[in-house]
């Protein structure tokens, strides 16, 4: 899941961050590929160390254990979400910025590895103390942010409802898309999360549209 | 053996005495890019050759004349008939005729070994015996119009990563088996008239020096009286080439062996002899080119590349190689009157009709796959929804959508000035792209301006820039941008997959762009890009997720592009570039049937494989691409296709993948079980085997029998089947042999092809090869017969029709 680059909160980085900046983007892709193809578990920090280039106590010198890896490959797989979401052009706002919801589940239905990614590790993040819990309060964070803005905008426009209660359409919104995604992990076949993301969607162009829709 | 009678050896052996050492040594090299040497002296013309196999393009890469341009050759393969590889064959050798050309580079024969081979596009198959035979059928119908051939590329080149230096390690009984196969079936069979060297090493040497493979295996052992000549600067060192049975340098005329090769001999090192056999092989080939000892006639009043038989035999081949992977509920084809269809994705209007690199072909035209469906369906029932991106690297903009600003005809402007500034020559193009080679009439030129007037409707925000490599500066009103192309490494780096850079401007409608670039060291390819400026993915699926909701039918048009099927690099992942996978997946969420349609010629993943109803997988179709397309949708043709190579569920998947090699070698460590053969080794599950394929028919296998054996060798297997569907259909009937010894791979040893009506019945006798039922024994060096095991019929080893012991009291 994603959000607008605008929309993004940035952390401060250290200059020793930034420092091994090359070899961490050389080692993120390295387990994207790896990822992609074995999945997370099958991964061992050995492999990706391998297809980096690096030994081992190189690799973890950048990322101390496998979580925060893969913490790192999600921030970069968010990156590219926003490129397919916004191609550096302005976000949609509106019923647009939902709609283009649809087209991200449908990208994400290509790619079960990424959806299981996804689901293991915002669940384990949900911790305080796990490395990729401050990534995960961000995704929400900005998630939300840009959603309210595009119904706010939408109400000035007239294609929401003056009414429409914001905030609990974005929660639920929220809610449906991560709901989905546990589902079809546990039952991949079971259903087509991209239709059942319409159904939501109907009913809130039902409910809280104006005949001014589109 | 043969005996070729049309050699006039007494009259070869009177020249080669005539001549001086290095008056043969110059005929050896090539004389330009694309041609050789003649000498009146003995009545030796100059012979033209043209990079095949999809085209015969001529000696410019682009900007030449209009030829035809043909299904790439896997789709061509994927009809598995001879016939057709004949007509291939005599049309090529046709086209070459129109334009005085006597050798057609190709076929090549290189197998799909693993499937992220740039090259795959221009291979037949990952099976050497299907390659092999249809090869023959190219190279005899080719021939027999007085055109060479040259398979190519001689051997073990599978990969383009660093092609010019790895060293492939291919053991002796896989280099036997799989990848020496095709050029001994296509030398037995069809007697090509010349054979190329590749670039890459084999067992740590280089494939021009290579004594044991050249002088040993092909010329020696087959009896090969043609020539061997270099793919294009691929020939390292003068003596050692020429002594390893290297009879031909490509190009010309600066060479190794013009600079050494002289030398070698007066110092001993090279024999006079050896000369004179390189000399020899190349008067016999001119004359049977009709080069030598008097020039040929050529033939006139030849089709036109945009004639109606031309586009009717490109429509047809096409059409037929497609094939049908899936087909749930018989969807498709699709009959008029079938209601609304949406026709969406990006390759429906940039339809992908051929590969990158030097086979590439300037086609009279190419019928999109939006405009094949709309003029087979009406545009009344279609409805046309681009898609998301699918180029990374831009293409120059078409014709239509530029004028020269000095006659206001369609094209664009070339101006070339001295050091001075001072103009030089000003011409018209057609196209927006040329070539600049040292010999073309922009050699001297110290800048070159390309510029054009674009033909807009209204205003619009456009990507403006160009292709090439250079320096550049790109003008247009309120915009001034000078940046740096770089070229690719390696042989042909300006030539094949000109980058782009382009930004995105407000155009005016008929806006003024001018692009200048200076002197750039190599060959390379320039033009003018201007196309729409992107939009996010996501948009454009919601787009086609609302075309898709409302129409009875909706067709996902999807592919690859050149930046994936090329010559000079291989791939990294089989996914669709871009965000196609996406579309095709949001698609299905809410249409009512999808069908979709693969543009490309490589294996791709499809990870929507199980939402959709349909799928058509339609190869590189060459100019009649879009008609070809709506043909086999339509049914008007039956796409009776089976593949010739295995399609992967996911990336990494198959008996070999990385084509990267390790400190400068490639280990071929899969052996003789590549494609099919590992993946039935191992068990495993592709998405599709090599020789699926549905057509438009149903058969049922009945009664199948070994009919006639010849020691262990199985010669013929005889079935009877009928056609259970409800139309008219093409079936491929494909016998494999399982080996009884556990470590030897299953293979294809003969197919054969019947057509019947629904409900109609035959018996099929399928000739089956004793090739490919051969194991190499490396220690005696010679060929044995496969003993017993079992033989499968099967369409598609995932669709196995009936399994026959061999006989083991047969074995003699």
């Amino acid at each position: 899941m994603s959000y607008p680059p605008g929309y993004r909160i940035e952390r401060e980085r250290s200059r020793a961050e930034k420092a091994g900046a090359a070899a961490r983007e050389k080692a993120i892709k390295a387990a994207i590929e790896l990822f992609s193809v074995g999945g997370y578990n099958k991964t061992s920090i050995a492999e990706v160390a391998v297809r980096t280039g690096l030994s081992q106590s190189g690799l973890l010198h950048h990322f101390p254990n496998k979580t925060a890896l893969l913490s790192a490959v999600l921030e970069q797989r968010q990156a590219e979400d926003s490129e397919f979401l916004f191609g550096g052009a302005a976000a949609p706002l509106g019923w647009a910025a939902f709609d283009s919801l649809v087209s991200l589940v449908a990208r994400n239905s290509t790619r079960p590895e990424w959806i299981g990614l996804f689901v293991r590790i915002s669940a384990e993040a949900t911790e305080s103390t796990h490395p990729a819990h401050q990534w995960l309060i961000d995704h929400y964070t900005g998630m939300r942010t840009w959603l309210i803005q595009a119904l706010q905008h939408g109400q000035k426009t007239g294609e929401v409802r003056n009414d429409a209660p914001v905030e609990a359409i974005v929660r639920n919104t929220i809610a449906v898309l991560d709901g989905l995604q546990q589902q079809w992990v546990a039952e991949p076949h079971s259903m087509n999360m991209v239709a059942e993301l319409r159904v939501h969607l109907a009913g809130l162009h039902a409910a809280w549209g104006t005949t001014n829709n589109h | 053996m043969t005996i070729d009678t049309e050699i006039p050896h007494a009259t070869i052996d009177e020249a080669v005495s005539s001549l001086d050492l290095r008056t043969k040594i110059r005929l050896l090299s090539g004389a330009r890019m694309f041609s050789l040497h003649g000498d009146t002296s003995i009545g030796l013309e100059e012979i033209v050759m043209s990079d095949g196999p999809t085209g015969v393009r001529g000696e410019a890469v682009v900007g030449g004349r209009p030829s035809c341009l043909l299904p790439n050759a896997t789709l061509i393969a994927q009809t598995w008939n001879r016939n057709v590889l004949a007509e291939v064959g005599e049309l090529l050798a046709e086209e070459a005729q129109d334009q005085q050309t006597h050798i057609v580079l190709g076929p090549t024969i290189n197998l799909h070994r693993t499937p992220l081979g740039g090259r795959l596009f221009e291979c037949f198959s990952e099976d050497p015996y299907l390659t092999g035979v249809l090869a023959a059928a190219y190279v005899s119908a080719l021939q027999a119009k007085g055109i060479g051939a040259s398979p190519k590329h001689f051997l073990a080149n599978e990969s383009e990563t660093q092609r010019t230096t790895v060293d492939c390690v291919v053991d002796e009984r896989s280099l036997r088996e799989l990848y020496l196969l095709p050029f001994e079936i296509v030398e037995q069979d069809a007697t090509p008239w010349t054979v190329m060297a590749s670039y890459n090493g084999v067992n740590g040497t280089t494939a021009t020096e290579h004594d044991e493979l050249i002088n040993g295996v092909l010329k020696s052992e087959w009896g090969f009286d043609g020539l061997v000549m270099s793919d294009w600067f691929a020939t390292k060192r003068a003596a050692e080439s020429a002594n390893a049975g290297l009879d031909l340098v490509m190009p010309g005329p600066d060479t190794v062996w013009d600079r050494g090769l002289e030398k070698a001999v007066r110092a001993g090192h090279v024999s006079e002899a050896t000369i004179d056999d390189h000399v020899r092989r190349l008067l016999t080939l001119a004359a049977r080119v009709g080069a030598f000892p008097t020039a040929r006639s050529w033939p006139k009043d030849i089709a036109r590349p945009d004639s109606d038989k031309r586009r009717e035999q490109l429509r047809r081949i096409a059409a037929e190689g497609m094939t049908v992977l899936k087909n749930d509920g018989g969807v498709l084809p699709l009959t008029p009157g079938t209601g609304t269809v949406a026709v969406i994705g990006r390759h429906a209007t940039d339809t992908v009709a051929q590969g990158g690199g030097s086979a590439r072909v300037r086609p009279p035209h190419v019928v999109s796959i939006a405009e094949g469906l709309e003029s087979a369906l009406g545009t009344d029932s279609v409805t046309l929804v681009d898609g998301v991106e699918t180029r990374t690297r831009l293409m120059a903009v078409p014709p239509s959508m530029v004028r020269d600003p000095e006659s206001g005809e369609q094209g664009i402007r070339v101006r070339a000035f001295d050091e001075a500034g001072e103009l030089l020559e000003s011409r018209h193009i057609e196209v927006a792209e040329l070539e600049v080679a040292e010999d073309g009439w922009l050699a001297g030129a110290h800048r070159i301006e390309l510029s054009a007037d674009v033909a807009l409707p209204a205003p619009a925000r456009m990507r403006v820039g160009v292709i090439g490599p250079g320096d550049w500066t790109v003008a247009t009103s309120g915009h001034t941008e000078s940046f740096t192309i770089t070229p690719h490494q390696g042989p042909g780096g300006g030539l094949h997959r000109p980058k782009s850079h382009a930004s995105v401007v407000p155009l005016e409608a008929g806006a003024r762009i001018t692009a200048t670039t200076g002197h750039h060291y190599e060959m390379r390819i320039i033009g003018l890009v201007v196309t729409s400026a992107p939009r996010s993915s996501a948009a454009a699926i919601s787009e086609a997720v609302e075309a898709a909701a409302g129409a009875d039918t909706a067709v996902v048009v999807v592919g690859n592009t050149q930046e994936q099927e090329t010559e000079g690099q291989d791939q990294k992942t089989l996914a669709l570039p871009g965000d196609q996978d996406a579309l095709v997946a949001a698609v299905a969420a809410v249409a009512r049937r999808t069908v979709v349609i693969v543009n490309a010629a490589s294996p791709v993943l499809m990870p929507w494989i199980d939402d959709v109803d349909a799928v058509l997988f339609a190869g590189l179709p060459g100019q009649e691409a879009g008609d070809a397309v709506a043909a086999a949708l339509t049914g008007a043709i039956e796409p009776a296709g089976r593949l010739v190579t295995t399609f992967p569920r996911h990336d990494g998947e198959g008996p070999a993948w990385d084509p990267n090699p390790t400190a400068g070698r490639l280990s071929y460590s899969e052996g003789t079980a590549i494609g099919y053969r590992g993946w039935h080794r191992d068990q495993a599950d592709p998405l599709f085997w090599f020789g699926h394929g549905l057509g438009y028919a149903s058969w049922d296998y009945q009664e199948a029998r070994v009919h006639q054996m010849e020691g262990t060798i199985v010669r013929g297997v005889e079935v009877t089947l009928t056609n259970i569907g409800t139309r008219h259909g093409r079936e491929t009937v494909q016998v494999y042999r399982v080996p009884r010894d556990p470590a030897d791979p299953v293979r294809l040893i003969g197919w054969s092809q019947v057509s019947l009506g629904p409900g109609e019945h035959d018996t099929v006798q399928v000739t089956c090869d004793h090739r490919p039922q051969r194991v190499w024994d490396p220690a005696e060096r010679r060929w044995h017969q496969l003993p017993g095991g079992t033989i499968v019929i099967a369409r598609g080893l995932g669709d196995v029709r009936a399994s026959l012991p061999v006989d083991s009291g047969q074995e003699g």
